[in-house]
Parts: C-alpha cells; structure tokens; sequence
C-alpha cells in the first residue's frame, strides 16, 4: 500500500510551479510490487535537491519511501564532451515479502547531432543481508534483464541477462557485481534511460549504480590521431619517470 | 548553481509534513560530514519506522563540489545497522572526507558483547584514487563510547586506472568488552581523489557474547560451503 507520504508527494509535485533553472529535463519512472500507489512518475528536480559541480556536471539526489519500500538516488548528468547519465538507486524492501521494483531514470530533451554513436553501459549490483541469520537475494525477472540502456525508447544494451541473481549469505554479508557493455546506436538521439527491473528478499538492502554515455563514434583520421596522442604520451610518462628515478 | 537554498529547504519541509505520520522524533539519528575544503556540518535525521523492527534514515548534502548520500537501515533492539554511503567529488584536487552516523539504540548494559561486520567500496571515475588517511581505517564502528572493530585498515587504496570501476571487500568480527550506552556509530574516512565516485554498502551487528559465539559456530559452516 502506498503510504501517504508517497502519494502526498507524487500530488504535491503534479501541484506545484516547475522549479527553474533545472538545466535537464530528468524524471524518474518508480514501481513496486507490493505497493498499489505505484508506478509513481518524478522530475528529479522537484523531488529533492539539484546542485551544478564545479567539474560542470549537474547532480540530483533525494529519497522516497513508503510502508514497504524505500528509495533514494544519486543522478549525475554531463554533456560536456559526452551524454553522461550516471544513476545510483539505493532500495530497501521495508516489506515482510519478497518484491519487485522497477526505476527508470529517463533524460530527455537531448540535442544530439551525431547520426552514429557509441553507447556505454557499465553497472555495479549489491545486495546485503541486515540479519544476523538467512540470505539476502537481488535477482532478475525471468524474462528481462536486470539492467537496460534505452535511447528514444528502444533497449540498446543491457546486463545481466535473465535469469540472474546475486546471493549475500551469512550475517551482515555483501555480495558485489559489476559488468559491462558497448554497442553502436544510429539514428538522431533525443532521450537516454537507465533501467532496472529486479526482484529484492524482504528486509534487505540493495544498491545498483549504473553508468550510461553515448558518445560520437571517433572517425578513422581521429582514431589515428588518438594512438600517436597515447604514443607520445606513453613516451612522456616513460621519459619523465627516468629523469625522476635518475634525479634519485 | 545550486537549488540548495530554495528547493532544499521547500522540500525539506513539504517531506517534514508529509511524512510527520511515519517519522518518529524518538528515533533521531545523527550525521556529521567534514571535508578538508572547510565544509562541516552535523544533521540530525528523523526515521521512519518500517514496521518490521527496523528504522531507516536517509539524507543528502550537496554543493557544488562534493556529495554525500547515505541510507541507513537500523535495528535499534539489535542492535544492527545497514548502511549505503555514496561520496562524490567534483572539485579539482583530492579531499579528505569524513563521515560519521549515529543511530540511537534500545539501552544495554555493560558486558561482554560480539560484533560482525562487511563493508563493500566500489570507486568509479576516471584515474581515480580511493585511500585511507594516514594511519586511520576507512571505516570504524563504535558502540557507546566503545570501540567495535575497524574495516579497510591503514593503509587502504583502490585505483580506477582509466574510466571503469573497481571494488574491494572485506569483513570482521570480534569481542567487545563495553560499560553500556545507547548508540550504535559508524565512521567513514578517505581520500578521495578528483571525479571520483565512490559507494558504501555494508552492515554490522552487535550481540551479547555468548549468542555471538553461537552464531559464529553456525555462520562459520555456511561460509565454508559459499567458498567451496
């Protein structure tokens, strides 16, 4: 049941003025087995804090929860040399059942102006066990991945293929998993989406960092530029730290 | 930019009202984060009771060059504590974080007590460097004023040669002797060097020493048969 905090929040954000000066259109897509309330839809903007770093990222971070769920996330966006939407999602299953959850982290209103580009999907999986007794389990559904890269709407890459799961056994243990992909996406790209589907055991804790870029497809003159760069850079390094061990 | 001002506190205070239902002034944790560019700042968290025995907390400090998340789920009657730490550092040069989180929990008596504890890292970035403090483990866990245990000692590194990630894990038990309290602490402190993200998740656990001893007679076959 969704608790009503989370509803208040969800009628409290359909209510109020957008808050400007958000620099992406960032929204969360948000579901739960146990809790009929959902799927919820967030901007991110508007549903905790937003800050530009000094690097020129710009990062999201705020938590919801309910009576059988809780929720928090870190969202780190950059579209500096590349489209970068790094998402971590932090999910405790507050329920005395197993459950599944769904979030979606969806960046739209991408200006892209490559026709081909490189899509970069990398993801780290924990699970932990909070009991001093049992086992903790994070797993896929039988039919899809645990981790999706979308851009406009269509799965280019995923991880973590079904039918996967990931054990902690023991008390207060940590099971850890990290993998990761790339593949080429055509076409003029307007929005890019982490996803994740997965089911959590009751009373535990998991956390799904997972990194998504697309980048432009480097020509074969820049490619050719790019290895006499590493080259030289490789012999630089290698002269430099000559001098320093003769200086010893 | 930054929406700390404005939507943080708008926000703050639409989640105080919202969730005044579900959040119970009695269960007020406490999180510090001091970094070495000047930034401190000590908050206090209410929880919200999940109704299975456990409390969670969750809180977010941000600006424009660092920024600590963390959620922590807490059994006060435990007393146990799970925790998700995520750090990030967006400034130009490497910095010296630390982070402490106090639960409250139910009063015990002095005594001879067992700990447990795992603590997974996972740095991502791009050349980036994870490493403990001069002679200070990355993460330490107190009960009262009593020292538990300490995880990822001194001297600790993970790298991330070129952009990926990297993980490290590592565990720890032991007996305390203690003269009582009502708070269960964790400490994390690191070096972290510039465009790096690095996560927490881990948990520890605390009972009187003779249940302990038989929960590691029980836990000890278990891991056996997971390394096997």
């Amino acid at each position: 049941m969704l608790t009503a905090c989370g509803a208040a929040l969800v009628a409290v954000n359909a209510a109020a003025p957008a808050l400007g000066g958000s620099p992406f259109d960032v929204s969360m897509h948000w579901e739960a087995s146990g809790d009929p309330s959902t799927p919820i839809n967030v901007d991110l903007a508007d549903a905790g804090i937003w800050s530009e770093q000094d690097d020129g990222s710009v990062v999201y971070s705020g938590n919801l929860f309910s009576d059988t769920w809780q929720l928090s996330w870190t969202t780190r966006i950059d579209t500096q040399t590349e489209v970068l939407l790094d998402t971590l999602i932090a999910v405790t299953n507050t329920s005395s059942t197993e459950q599944w959850f769904t979030g979606i982290t969806m960046l739209d209103a991408l200006d892209s102006t490559a026709d081909s580009q490189l899509l970069t999907l990398a993801s780290t999986l924990t699970v932990m066990n909070l009991q001093f007794s049992g086992e903790a389990e994070l797993g896929s559904t039988s039919t899809a991945p645990l981790i999706a890269a979308r851009v406009d709407g269509t799965t280019e890459g995923s991880l973590f293929e079904p039918i996967y799961v990931l054990t902690s056994v023991g008390p207060f243990s940590v099971a850890t998993e990290s993998a990761s992909m790339v593949a080429t996406v055509d076409g003029y790209q307007q929005s890019l989406a982490n996803g994740s589907e997965f089911r959590l055991t009751a009373g535990d804790t998991a956390t799904l960092h997972t990194i998504t870029t697309l980048s432009s497809i480097p020509t074969p003159g820049s490619l050719a530029m790019l290895a006499i760069a590493g080259l030289t850079s490789r012999l630089g390094r290698r002269r430099g730290s000559w001098q320093t061990r003769r200086l010893k | 930019m930054t929406s700390e001002t404005p939507t943080r506190l708008a926000l703050l205070g639409t989640a105080a009202l919202l969730c005044a239902t579900a959040a119970h002034a009695d269960l007020v944790a406490v999180l510090d984060v001091t970094t070495d560019s000047g930034f401190s700042q000590s908050i206090t968290i209410d929880g919200t009771d999940t109704g299975q025995g456990t409390v969670a907390w969750s809180e977010q400090v941000l600006n424009e060059e660092f920024l600590v998340a963390i959620t922590m789920v807490g059994d006060p009657s435990g007393p146990s504590l799970g925790t998700v730490v995520q750090a990030t550092n967006s400034s130009s040069g490497p910095m010296h974080m630390a982070i402490d989180f106090t639960m409250p929990i139910t009063t015990m008596g002095g005594g001879s007590i067992y700990w447990m504890g795992s603590l997974a890292a996972s740095l991502n970035g791009t050349d980036v460097l994870l490493e403990s403090v001069l002679d200070t483990a990355v993460w330490s866990g107190s009960l009262g004023d009593e020292t538990l245990g300490s995880l990822f000692d001194a001297p600790f590194q993970l790298a991330v040669d070129g952009t990926g990630s990297s993980n490290a894990m590592d565990s720890g038990e032991g007996s305390v002797n203690w003269s009582g309290g009502d708070t269960l602490a964790v400490h994390f402190e690191f070096l972290l060097g510039t465009g790096g993200t690095v996560m927490f998740n881990g948990g520890v656990g605390v009972i009187p020493a003779p249940g302990g001893l038989a929960l590691l007679g029980l836990a000890a076959p278990l891991r056996r048969r997971r390394r096997s």
